[in-house]
């Protein structure tokens, strides 16, 4: 049986399901690299260039992980997750960023995903099955089908329609699932916050109905669909009036969220004025120090709320 | 309406025309300084790319010098440039100025929005004038591209030190005041056979490519005026970004000599998909550089420069490859003068080094075990940094 490794990294997050529909119906064997932990992070520091963003190193870390377990290592190449728009530079390069690292390229598999080449994805991925197991054309127009059902399937499933209009402290949460989801490179803060008593909104249970609506007013249209998502998710919450403070989570050398981040500042700051706490993890965030942070926060949080009342 | 621009390499010249031939009044971005810098790393987010810093600081000293009205090109991604003009209005506004900016989107992504800026920028022209306007301009602006890469080429092995740069200015000047077709074919002819004239002597002691972001190859306040001082060094300078080439609608790049699809076909085997920016770029032009037979190549990108830093990652495999010396240098707001340039200094002192060096019988078994060891290294997984 064909062994393929994915990495739990980066866009496991958003399309695991996906892959892993669609290589188990290949008839291959799919292994996870392990949860991120101190020696995964090491490798990937050893591997990725000193600048490059925290979300990418650890990937090259649990790519390495995988290599010798598996026969295969799944990279896809995310170009546009939705129409006209991208993912991240450093995602469309993420194949041959791995490629270098690999002793035996062949190894590889990086079928394209983008929405305004439906034909060339199809094919790409056809090619893996290929590689695989050999699909006949028609179980793999199945097998392809029913992968992309089960991720909208998931998709759909995350997404939340209940807001509480009272009670506790609201903060929404603003940040890739990559990173937020990693508890090892966050320290848990998601969980934490909730044990707390907060009520933590995320970006990906927001209907893209409405981000839509919500970024429509925008000047410019943002060309980065996972940062679209994330602002989206963000103004229906400001301009809904769904929180009492926004956290804006991004790694340290982060380039579209480096902009987004004063968009979000300026229009969390015209919606009277809705405190802003902007949290940047990389390798060396202490536990302690965000902890303090985040403290005093959610201090400012219920004091203001208290005088508003 | 005072219109201004951010300040980058020829850009202005460029401008400069354009506005006078559509009408509209231009403010001279004042010149890059050490100020510039400060003002924009003030106000820019910390993990802003460099050029984001040093346009904004452009905007403001625009901005305190009188200017109403802001011109950016914009742009569809996926590298941050095109989202700079956006992000720097809300930064200016959140600071008080009072202003417009006009964003000029690519005309073929968003045509709505580039007819919008266009009919702000003068509201009253007919397009097609404008049409013509914008390519006569454009066709001036290719002239100075070509005049300066000429330049380059005889920088390095002129008689009498500096005479290039005297004469280079001369000719910037009369070509600026060409107005007609003509008149810019008459400046350039004359341009050429003026650089022709200067009294040269020798071969260029060593050819280095100039490869990375296209910002700091073209803006010499960037770059600390690096193809001076190489050429100056006596070293040859091949630049791989020009700016009509970067805003020109045609892939084939006229004044690089290298079309796009070339650089593409060049990178295909490092770096298969367009990363954005200049980072496959970067990739081919190692690729073809390599081949034109190069010394060595500089590399300059901005700090977390995301397309670059793809194209970072890949030179390990492609420097042992192709066995060419690479000098990548990261540059941002305190990046020193006399660092930079004393590491430039020690990668020329390597490259000719290298290229004097005799090739014997032992060295080229010496270079061959140590391949051959690093190959095997490589099948075990280790690489050697
Ligand atoms: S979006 Fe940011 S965090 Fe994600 S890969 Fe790109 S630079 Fe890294
Ligand atoms: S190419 Fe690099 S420096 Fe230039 S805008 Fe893009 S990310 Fe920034």
């Amino acid at each position: 049986m064909i062994i393929v490794g994915v990495p739990r990294a980066l866009l496991y997050y958003y399309y695991f399901p996906f892959w892993k529909t669609f290589l188990e119906s290949c008839g291959a064997k799919v292994i996870l690299s392990p949860p991120t932990n101190k020696r995964l992070l090491e490798k990937g520091l050893e591997l990725a260039e000193s600048e490059i963003c925290l979300p990418v190193k650890v990937f090259l870390g649990h790519v390495q992980s995988l290599i010798s377990q598996v026969d295969f290592v799944l990279v896809p190449r995310v170009v546009k997750p939705e129409r006209r728009s991208y993912s991240c530079p450093k995602l469309l390069g993420l194949p041959d960023m791995v490629k270098t690292l690999l002793p035996s390229p062949s190894a590889l598999l990086f079928p394209l995903q983008d929405r305004d080449r439906k034909k060339e994805m199809a094919e790409e991925w056809f090619e893996v099955a290929r590689k695989l197991k050999g699909l006949s054309f028609w179980k793999f127009k199945r097998a392809y089908w029913e992968a992309l059902k089960a991720q909208k399937k998931a998709e759909k499933e995350k997404k939340r329609d209940f807001y509480p209009r009272n009670g506790g402290l609201k903060i929404g949460l603003v940040g890739h699932p990559y990173i937020l989801n990693d508890t090892y490179i966050t320290h848990s803060l998601v969980k934490r916050l909730r044990e707390r008593g907060v009520y933590v909104y995320l970006s990906e249970e927001v209907e893209s109905s409405q981000i839509r609506k919500a970024t429509r007013k925008l000047p410019k249209p943002i060309f980065w669909s996972y940062e679209k998502e994330l602002v989206g998710s963000a103004l229906f919450w400001i301009q809904n009036k769904l929180i009492d403070g926004l956290i804006m989570v991004y790694s340290f050398g982060c380039g579209p969220d480096s902009l987004t981040q004063v968009l979000l500042e300026t229009e969390a700051f015209k919606y009277g004025e809705l405190p802003f706490l902007n949290l940047v993890f990389d390798e060396h965030t202490s536990e302690a120090g965000l902890l303090t942070r985040l403290e005093a926060f959610l201090d400012m949080l219920a004091w203001r709320k208290l005088n508003a009342s | 309406m005072l219109v201004s621009s951010p300040q980058m390499g020829n850009v202005h010249f460029f401008l400069q025309d354009l506005f006078e031939r559509l009408g509209v009044d231009y403010l001279f971005p004042p010149p890059n300084s050490r100020r510039t810098v400060a003002l924009g790393t003030r106000f820019a987010p910390e993990f802003a790319c460099f050029p984001f810093k040093v346009t904004l600081g452009n905007f403001i000293e625009a901005l305190e010098a009188g200017a109403d009205t802001l011109v950016m090109v914009g742009g569809i991604g996926p590298c941050r440039f095109g989202y700079y003009a956006e992000t720097q209005r809300r930064i200016l506004q959140g600071l008080g100025y009072q202003f417009e900016m006009i964003i000029i989107e690519p005309p073929l992504a968003h045509p709505l929005l580039f007819y919008r800026a266009l009919r702000r920028l003068c509201p009253s022209l007919p397009l097609f004038k404008i049409y013509r306007e914008i390519r006569a301009s454009f066709f001036k602006a290719q002239s100075f591209d070509f005049l300066e890469k000429r330049a380059l080429e005889v920088r390095p092995v002129e008689m009498v030190k500096g005479e290039t740069d005297k004469v280079l200015a001369q000719v910037f000047e009369e070509l600026s005041r060409a107005k007609t077709e003509e008149e810019i074919v008459e400046a350039r002819k004359k341009g050429f056979a003026k650089l022709e004239a200067i009294r040269t002597k020798g071969k260029p002691c060593l050819k280095v490519g100039l490869i990375g972001e296209f910002y700091l190859l073209l803006e010499p306040f960037a770059n600390f005026g690096l193809e001076r001082f190489l050429n100056q060094k006596g070293v040859f300078v091949e630049r791989a970004v020009y700016v009509t080439d970067w805003i020109g609608p045609s892939s084939t790049n006229p004044v690089q000599g290298i079309s796009n699809e070339e650089i593409a076909r060049a990178a295909h085997p490092y770096l298969s998909h367009f990363v954005g920016g200049e980072g496959r770029a970067t990739i081919g032009h190692i690729v073809t550089m390599t081949q034109k037979g190069f010394d060595g190549l500089i590399h300059l990108t901005p700090f977390t420069c995301m397309p670059e830093l793809v194209a970072k990652s890949i030179f390990p495999k492609i420097q042992s490859d192709l066995d060419i010396p690479i000098l990548s240098l990261i540059i941002d707001e305190h990046t020193e003068k006399t660092g930079f340039l004393t590491r430039i200094e020690a990668f020329l002192d390597l490259l000719a080094w290298r290229k004097n060096r005799k090739i014997t019988p032992r060295s080229t078994f010496i270079n061959w075990l140590s391949n051959k060891r690093e190959k095997k290294l490589a099948t075990y997984g280790i690489k050697r940094r």
